[in-house]
């Protein structure tokens, strides 16, 4: 009897241990409609009025209200600065004064997807938050997210200073969701010391070069992993592995979202060919990249271990930062090699989250913090893209605010990193991921980071892999 | 027949029971109860990208797991992965943590120290020992690869997490460092219960120290081994997950894909708790059949009894 009862509660014990938290918390509210607000303030009409005229002051600020802020884990203290700046604007000198405290909540890059869904699902919100051009699609087909445009119709002033792939990136459905937080495009970078040392003249302009000049530098024993590009299962995956497909003027999608791209040719299958190659032949990549991000090569680059690399622009700034980088002064940036020397430009943005939709003053709130942090205010008598200006010259942050390259302390702080001619050429021919827009994206690239690695680990071959990944997109486009 | 007072002194005693257990028993209908049954209703609604249709598809996600030609594939290779993992740590463990306990048993200088340091492994948080092992492994700088090389084992530093011939030995040795302890303490408290006398009178019918071990010291320590096999396996069939997140992410390719990670990505990846909610009932239900043949099938006592019946 005895023994009866304990199976039974090891039984009991076994299926609550395996089932217990695989779902979400609480049945979220169904689907989210359109939030329909039925107290309307007149946004638009007092942002437009002249600040001489109808001064912020004389309109008694709407709230007190607490902004639910979330993003991921970077320069904290300069988000908080950042922040303490909005709450004091917002009080005093907004077109729509609102009394506002941030509730700001963080993790990391890698998790963020994770966290948001999870406080969704359970039936939680954030009123603003970060974003990313790969998720917004799953964020808004959920209605996590809301489309900006429909509730204050002057983000769109923005489209024409904003680079055409980031406004795509941040665009679902037709609608924009969003203003940058930053953007980016991969780069290739090289060190030109390494390469004077192995007697060669200019970096590489195509693949086969690259290969070339690897196996001159692991030759004469100066590097012994020249090329490296971060393509561990995850979010920089994508960054990575778009880069190097465009390079090569890889299409993946027609505008129905019916794949195009070959299976057994052409630039996607040349390009894994070539990485699969590259680690498993000639030994110019290694095995590591597989459970590297961006974020590690740049710190293999910095340490001087390898020639060239794939990275975001941003990284430049510590590649030649003395005392943070033993390759202080010989980072270069080269157009990417290639037939197309196209690459992935990504969008990181502020998008609103759902819950702003709560009441009147929240909205305005939040709609305020999208625009003070990612688009033009004006702050103490001075008018510009100011976060989006510091984030670039004190961090070395990429932007897609057209208009801040003739910016002089832009123009200082880039030039002093890198040559930003180059950087500028690259960026013209940056492409957003294709595809990005599909509410399925983040289910598939999921998928592909996986069938990817297999065939660079020649697990299985590239044709075949190359097959499931558009199997996979038909069935979920079926779905 | 109770006497009146006999009755009021056990309602008293069983009053006084469930004041005590109640709110153990709130907790649990909050936090285990309620969410496993909410669970169990999401695998048969169709529920994804977060946003719940409230259509009851009854089987239909189970059907998707074993048959969708995009779900299938990826979900029988993690059977895979994940029964070679479980069989291997749950053997590995077992056999590990009893040697151990078996020295830790005799009385020598040191042993006490061993005792607290074995402890530690299980001290330390999971999300904190699966950052240090993957630190350990780190292509560039990791400490194995500092120490292989200092011993001339080998030339260039080598990538363990990226190679899938070496992934999930790597994820399950640091699984098998972090769980011994655990089993080891149950087993040195198995052995501690075993009287002298009884390995005395083996010594006087001249049995030595492996005759021993297996006629008396193993079939004493029957239920123990039992107890371990049990709860290592549940163990190793969901508790390796925090080192799956954090050293490999499930790659490379898909060598470290158990389902407790698909599980994790169905639901919070794909936001396809359905389906997710799913693949944790077949798990559980795979928990379940091992837990049945180790109580049960395994039992020498019920076999013997099912001989003598009638």
């Amino acid at each position: 009897m005895k023994k009866r009862h304990m199976l039974g509660t090891l039984l009991v014990s076994s299926f609550l241990l395996a089932t217990a938290g695989c779902a979400p918390a609480a049945e979220p509210a169904e689907a989210p409609e359109p939030v329909v607000i039925t107290v309307e303030v007149p946004v638009v009409v007092e942002k437009e009025a002249a600040p001489e005229e109808a001064g912020p002051e004389e309109l008694a600020p709407l709230g007190p209200v607490t902004l639910k802020f979330a993003g991921w884990t970077y320069d904290l203290e300069k988000v908080q600065q950042n922040s303490d700046k909005y709450v004091d604007w917002v009080a005093e000198q907004a077109p729509v004064p609102v009394d506002v405290k941030i509730d700001w909540s963080d993790a990391g890059f890698g998790e963020f997807d994770t966290y948001v869904t999870t406080t969704f699902a359970g039936g939680n919100s954030f009123d603003v938050l970060y974003g990313s051009d790969h998720w917004l699609a799953k964020w808004a087909a959920a209605g996590w997210v809301v489309p900006v445009e429909d509730y204050f119709p002057e983000i769109r002033d923005y489209v024409t200073d904003i680079a055409p792939y980031s406004v795509e990136a941040m665009t679902y459905d037709g609608k924009l969701y969003g203003l940058p937080y930053y953007t980016d495009v991969m780069y290739f970078f090289y060190n030109k010391t390494m390469l004077e040392e192995a007697g060669i003249a200019s970096p590489p302009t195509t693949w086969d070069e690259v290969t070339e000049q690897s196996l001159i530098l692991m030759d004469k024993g100066i590097t012994s992993q020249p090329f490296m590009v971060g393509l561990k299962a995850g979010a920089w995956f994508d960054e990575g592995f778009f880069a190097l497909i465009y390079s090569e003027g890889a299409d993946l999608f027609d505008e129905n979202f019916e794949p195009i791209f070959e299976t057994d040719s052409g630039p996607v299958y040349d390009m894994i060919e070539y990485i699969a190659a590259s680690i498993n032949d000639t030994g110019i990549v290694p095995t590591k990249v597989l459970e590297m991000t961006a974020v590690d090569v740049q710190q293999a680059f910095k340490n001087g271990d390898a020639a060239f690399v794939i990275v975001p622009g941003y990284m430049v700034r510590e590649f030649n930062t003395p005392g943070i980088s033993k390759v202080a002064g010989q980072a270069e940036v080269s157009m990417m090699p290639g037939a197309t020397h196209a690459t992935d430009g990504y969008s990181r943005m502020y998008v609103m989250g759902n819950g702003a939709l709560r009441d009147e003053a929240t909205k305005v709130a939040s709609w305020e913090l999208i625009e003070f942090l990612g688009g033009k205010t004006t702050v103490d008598g001075e008018t510009g893209y100011q976060i989006a200006k510091r984030w670039a010259v004190e961090n070395g942050l990429g932007f897609s605010i057209l208009s801040l390259w003739q910016d002089p302390a832009v123009e200082k702080a880039f030039s002093a990193m890198a040559d930003t001619s180059v950087m500028q050429a690259q960026k013209e021919l940056a492409i957003s991921k294709d595809g990005i827009s599909a509410p399925w994206f983040a289910e598939w690239i999921s998928y592909v980071r996986t069938e990817v690695q297999k065939a660079l680990l020649r697990q299985e071959p590239t044709e075949s892999v190359l097959e499931n990944i558009k199997q996979q997109w038909l069935d979920l486009k079926a779905e | 027949m109770q006497s009146p007072y006999e009755r009021k002194r056990f309602r008293q005693t069983s009053l006084f029971a469930y004041r005590i257990i109640l709110p153990s028993l709130v907790f649990i209908l909050f936090f285990i109860a309620y969410p496993l049954l909410y669970s169990f209703i999401v695998a048969f609604k169709e529920y994804k990208y977060g946003v719940p249709t409230g259509k009851i598809i009854w089987f239909q996600n189970f059907i998707d797991i074993f048959t969708k030609s995009t779900v299938a594939p990826g979900f029988y290779n993690s059977l895979v992965v994940t029964m070679k993992f479980t069989l291997v740590a749950v053997v590995a463990v077992v056999v590990i943590s009893l040697a151990i306990a078996l020295l830790i048993n005799q009385q020598f200088r040191g042993s006490g120290l061993i005792k607290v340091a074995l402890l530690l492994p299980y001290a330390i948080p999971g999300a904190v020992s699966a950052v240090i092992w993957a630190w350990i492994y780190d292509p560039s700088f990791g400490v194995m690869n500092g120490v292989l090389n200092g011993l001339g084992i080998i030339d260039e530093y080598i990538t363990v997490a990226a190679d899938p011939r070496w992934a999930l030995w790597a994820i399950l040795f640091a699984y098998v460092w972090k769980f011994v302890p655990y089993s080891t303490f149950l087993f040195a408290a198995g052995l501690a219960t075993i009287p002298s006398s009884v390995y005395e009178a083996a010594r006087m019918d001249r049995a030595g120290s492996i005759r021993a071990f297996f006629k008396v010291t193993l079939p004493l320590l029957r239920p123990v081994l039992q107890m371990v096999l049990v709860i290592q396996t549940i163990f190793a069939l969901v508790m390796h997950f925090g080192l799956v997140f954090v050293i490999t992410q499930g790659g490379p390719g898909d060598a470290t894909r158990t389902l407790a990670w698909l599980v994790y990505v169905e639901s919070f990846t794909f936001t396809r708790f359905g389906r997710g909610a799913a693949m944790a009932i077949i798990l559980a239900l795979i928990m379940i059949v091992f837990i049945y043949l180790y109580l049960v099938v395994l039992n020498p006592e019920r076999r013997l009894k099912r001989r003598e019946a009638p």
